[in-house]
């Protein structure tokens, strides 16, 4: 099943689509996928700069957090496998 | 599989079976890679996703917000997590993940080959309505990869000289028509698929402690 999702171009010049969002810990990330190759994907945080919606890079312990997050609210899809 | 195991099964449930390029006889999606090369595989896409997500500088702003597209989130994000299960270790209790990788990076592999071949065809996938299927130079162990990448797949037997999908797994033993007109997923086929699904069931059951 298709969803409508947006799209945001990072400074690599690649097209992602934004999956995802989850608050951790008072932090918002959001998971982005290459929309040419769905196996590429990364996390940036959220955040407002200068009243303006920003999304900035993490950390590794802030990654793994969050990849963690993602896996803790999806595991149920895998159930069936 | 066993003459019994094949009795629980009704024509009707053989009927409802939709049969795609998917269902290929011994389709290899658990003989390709070992084990080991799967998790290898599944390290290196999150090292990447790591390296991608904390080595930018750089602030993207919403106004680089682009206009938004259809794709499928769940499938992408199932991807993710057993991707990350995988690669962490964590197989334990999901009988079920190291195949479904396997297949996933089968799949991966055949539409990305299968993209590129036809992006070097000049064809632009960001139009794929515009696609003129004639000048598509194809081959029949292209058509999953060509599936995949969301083309027609009645357009795409066509080129090979079929007379559309029907006629192309009529001719390639994967369905069965009768006198009556009525076709079924051909025996071969049907057999092959089930004793999948049985050999799934049967692995979940004893995951769950019920194996009889």
């Amino acid at each position: 099943m298709e969803n409508l999702v947006n799209c945001i171009e990072l400074d690599d010049g690649i097209t992602y689509a934004i999956i995802d969002e989850i608050e951790v810990e008072n932090e918002y990330y959001v998971y982005l996928v290459n929309i040419k190759n769905e196996e590429d994907f990364c996390i940036r945080k959220k955040t407002s700069i200068q009243n303006q919606e920003a999304f900035i890079q993490i950390n590794e312990s802030e990654f793994e957090k969050a990849l963690l997050s993602l896996t803790k609210k999806h595991q149920n899809m895998l159930e069936n496998e | 599989m066993k003459n019994d195991d094949k009795l629980i099964f009704t024509p009707l449930e053989r009927e409802k079976t939709t049969i795609t390029p998917f269902n290929r006889k011994n389709y290899p999606y658990t003989t390709f890679h070992s084990d080991e090369e799967v998790i290898h595989y599944t390290q290196e896409k999150i090292n990447k996703a790591k390296q991608k997500s904390t080595s930018s500088s750089s602030t993207i702003i919403s106004s680089h917000i682009k206009p938004s597209r259809k794709i499928n989130v769940q499938a992408i994000i199932k991807r993710i997590i057993a991707t990350a299960l995988v690669a962490s270790g964590i197989t334990a209790g999901i009988s079920g993940l190291i195949p479904f990788m396997k297949k996933t990076i089968i799949v991966n592999e055949e539409k990305n080959r299968v993209e590129t071949k036809l992006e070097n065809q000049g064809i632009d996938f960001e139009k794929k309505s515009d696609i003129d299927y004639k000048q598509l130079s194809i081959e029949e162990e292209d058509l999953l990869g060509a599936y995949l990448c969301d083309l027609d797949l009645d357009e795409l037997v066509k080129t090979l000289g079929y007379k559309g999908s029907s006629d192309y797994l009529i001719k390639n033993g994967m369905v069965e028509v009768y006198e009556s007109g009525v076709s079924h997923p051909s025996t071969e086929v049907w057999i092959n698929y089930e004793e999948a699904r049985l050999l799934k069931e049967k692995e979940r059951e004893e995951q769950n402690g019920k194996s009889r």
